[in-house]
């Protein structure tokens, strides 16, 4: 029944911005920080989620994604700042009274239970009735397609039925909120796209808030409604996908989203040179120290022809790699010495993929999307 | 081919040619003595007869003597259990230097003989022992009190004989179980206790058995220990086959009592495994 109702009142499928600063804060993150020793884990990490709201920490290992989430669970105490769940100071509370349920990224299903008694051990802990427990576990079960599977132990399923069941287990305790620890890493490549996309569906199908962590743009950005960069124990950025892979606010932001090229040039009189007979006029507003300056931009944002075009300055280049991907190649051209990495769909009338090494091309970079760093 | 099939078994040769002469013979002579007679020149003569095993299961001596070491044995495993499992739980948390220190520790009775350890309890335990005299000296006794050569005194050196197999199969089941699932039942709501109840004792299930069947064997069938420590009022049941056989010459009835031995012992090691298919099925999974 509790099913039925779940599916009835199925919220939109994905949060509206505007109506989503209207929904109630239910996790408030501020100022929080958190050192083990000398190493700096977490600095000035604010947050603020909304009910239904998905919110992914992405960053590479050691940016402190996990330290945030184990402070969330309570594993883990902050040093220093404030922790809030629906307005309640959280700081202080021990993990079992929370009421935030986490999916592990071994999932850390109980050996010695089976997949229904995992899924009632929350419900076990609250003294819920047999029939209340049984109904909700029934519940889970069907939403979470574990037919047939409940008298199984976790050592007799295979690594997505496993997932499920952890996901099960989480959500049957009706938590305010859900943590996700890289949850999808152990699968293979399709069922992990297809369980990221499922378990999308699911979470906002219930209105779940969640966190999840993860080092993978692609998964972060399928679930989440905003991602948070961290690095070096700071959330560097926060905004939905497009935001933050098209405005990156910081370098590593722009390193750590897809993939980037980084030339060495050299800023003189509003100009940046980044080869013979290659110079940009500094975009209007933009400034750089004179001298030597480092040019950043995505492998997608430049263009290669056989032909020189005239939509920005063409330059020179020769190919030193050409490989072919299936919907993109990827040329790797030779810049006057540097190396520049291109990432293109692949077009049928153009193909490049096919250029032997040495062919001669042309390099098409737009300043737009270069970002200049000194030095 | 067929000569292939075999070559696997020649592994069990040298073992074998320990194990046939110097133990499956002896075993299986005692047992055919079992169903002899004594006569009384101090021989198991061959007739045929279930007169000692009727004897041994009809005399109050001999279930005493049975009912003695089944108590003892249950006592040393209870109280083993319940010092090796914190134990165990700290060792199985350790790492590197510090846990092969706290392995070493418990490996230690182990390299010494059990006569020389009992000796050593002896000098400890006894009238004139240290503890004795300690407590002398500070006072809060007025005269020895005996320790050695009582129940008390056997069990003290019992335990200390069987801990390390205890908690040795502990450890190795309380390693298995992943730290994250103590997390994951924080996580849905359980304090410390529940968490111990429903997740650390389940795990630690394989070893509370086998670490249960190792001592409970052990001490079913330990002589020394209660021969060098024990009370002379309270028999068990390796000494007492002992006296049977050396001292009276009773080897048919010996050859009785030690097949009852070995079959209780087979009986618990069957019996426990059944309990263990029974209430954690799930182990079989593992």
């Amino acid at each position: 029944m509790a099913a039925t109702a779940l599916a009835a009142d199925a919220a939109a499928d994905t949060l509206d911005p505007a109506a989503a600063a209207e929904r109630p804060p239910v996790l408030e993150i501020a100022s929080l920080r958190k050192s083990f020793g000398s190493m700096l884990a977490l600095d000035r990490c604010d947050l603020t989620l909304r009910q239904g709201e998905i919110v992914a920490l992405l960053g590479a290992s050691g940016c402190g994604k996990s330290t945030l989430l184990n402070i969330i669970a309570g594993f883990e105490t902050a040093d220093f700042g404030t922790l809030r769940l629906r307005g309640a100071l959280l700081n202080k509370v021990p993990p079992h009274r929370r009421n935030i349920a986490m999916v592990f990224q071994s999932y850390a299903l109980f050996p010695h239970m089976t997949v229904a008694g995992n899924i009632a051990y929350g419900l076990e802990v609250r003294g819920l009735g047999k029939a209340e427990m049984a109904s909700r576990v029934a519940e889970m079960v069907g939403i979470l397609r574990l037919q047939g599977l409940e008298g199984r132990y976790p050592q007799q399923l295979s690594g997505g039925q496993r997932q499920r069941v952890a996901v099960a287990r989480a959500l049957a305790i009706r938590p305010d909120m859900l943590l996700l620890d890289e949850a999808f890493s152990a699968l293979d490549k399709n069922l992990r796209e297809e369980t990221q996309l499922e378990l999308s569906l699911l979470l906002r199908r219930l209105d779940v808030t969640t966190i999840l962590v993860t080092h993978d743009q692609r998964e972060a950005f399928a679930l989440a409604d905003r991602v948070a960069v961290m690095h070096a124990g700071r959330i560097a950025q926060i905004g939905t996908p497009e935001q933050v892979y098209r405005h990156p606010a910081t370098d590593q932001v722009l390193r750590f989203l897809g993939s980037a090229n980084t030339l060495r040039g050299t800023a003189r009189a509003g100009e940046i040179r980044l080869a013979e007979g290659l110079g940009y006029a500094l975009p209007p507003g933009r400034t750089v120290p004179e001298g030597p300056v480092s040019v950043l931009f995505r492998t997608e944002d430049a263009g290669v022809s056989t032909v020189p075009t005239a939509i920005h300055r063409a330059h020179p280049a020769r190919v030193t790699l050409s490989t072919f991907f299936g919907a993109q190649e990827r040329v790797v051209l030779d810049l006057d010495g540097q190396q520049v990495v291109v990432d293109r769909p692949v077009r049928s009338a153009d193909p490049l993929a096919s250029l032997p090494a040495g062919s001669a091309v042309f390099l098409d970079l737009d300043p737009e999307r270069c970002r200049l760093e000194a030095g | 081919m067929r000569s292939r099939a075999l070559v696997p078994w020649l592994w069990l040769l040298p073992a074998g040619c320990l194990l046939v002469p110097f133990f499956v013979l002896p075993l299986a002579v005692t047992f055919r003595n079992s169903f002899w007679r004594d006569d009384d020149s101090g021989v198991a003569v061959p007739a045929f007869t279930f007169a000692n095993y009727a004897r041994v299961l009809g005399d109050p001596y001999y279930l005493q003597v049975f009912g003695n070491t089944l108590w003892i044995a249950l006592l040393i495993a209870a109280l083993a259990l319940a010092i090796a499992f914190p134990f165990a739980w700290l060792l199985a948390r350790l790492t590197g230097r510090a846990q092969a220190l706290v392995f070493w520790v418990v490996y230690l009775p182990l390299y010494v003989s059990v006569v020389m350890r009992a000796f050593g309890w002896i000098v400890i335990l006894a009238d004139s022992g240290v503890v004795n005299q300690a407590l002398l000296a500070m006072g809060l006794i007025r005269q020895p009190i005996r320790i050695l050569f009582e129940v008390e005194g056997m069990v003290i050196g019992m335990l200390h004989r069987y801990l390390p197999l205890m908690i040795v199969p502990l450890v190795t089941a309380l390693r298995k179980l992943d730290p994250s699932l103590l997390r994951a039942s924080a996580n849905l709501g359980a304090g410390h206790w529940y968490t111990w109840r429903r997740v650390v004792v389940p795990a630690a299930l394989p070893g509370i058995v086998a670490g249960t069947q190792l001592v409970f064997s052990g001490v079913l069938s330990d002589y020394v220990t209660p021969s060098l420590m024990g009370a002379s009022g309270y028999q068990l049941v390796a000494p007492a086959i002992y006296y049977e056989a050396a001292t009276n010459s009773a080897w048919a009835l010996a050859g009785a009592m030690a097949t009852l031995t070995l079959a209780l012992v087979s009986l618990l090691l069957v019996v426990a495994n059944a309990l263990l298919r029974r209430f954690a099925p799930w182990a079989a999974t593992l």
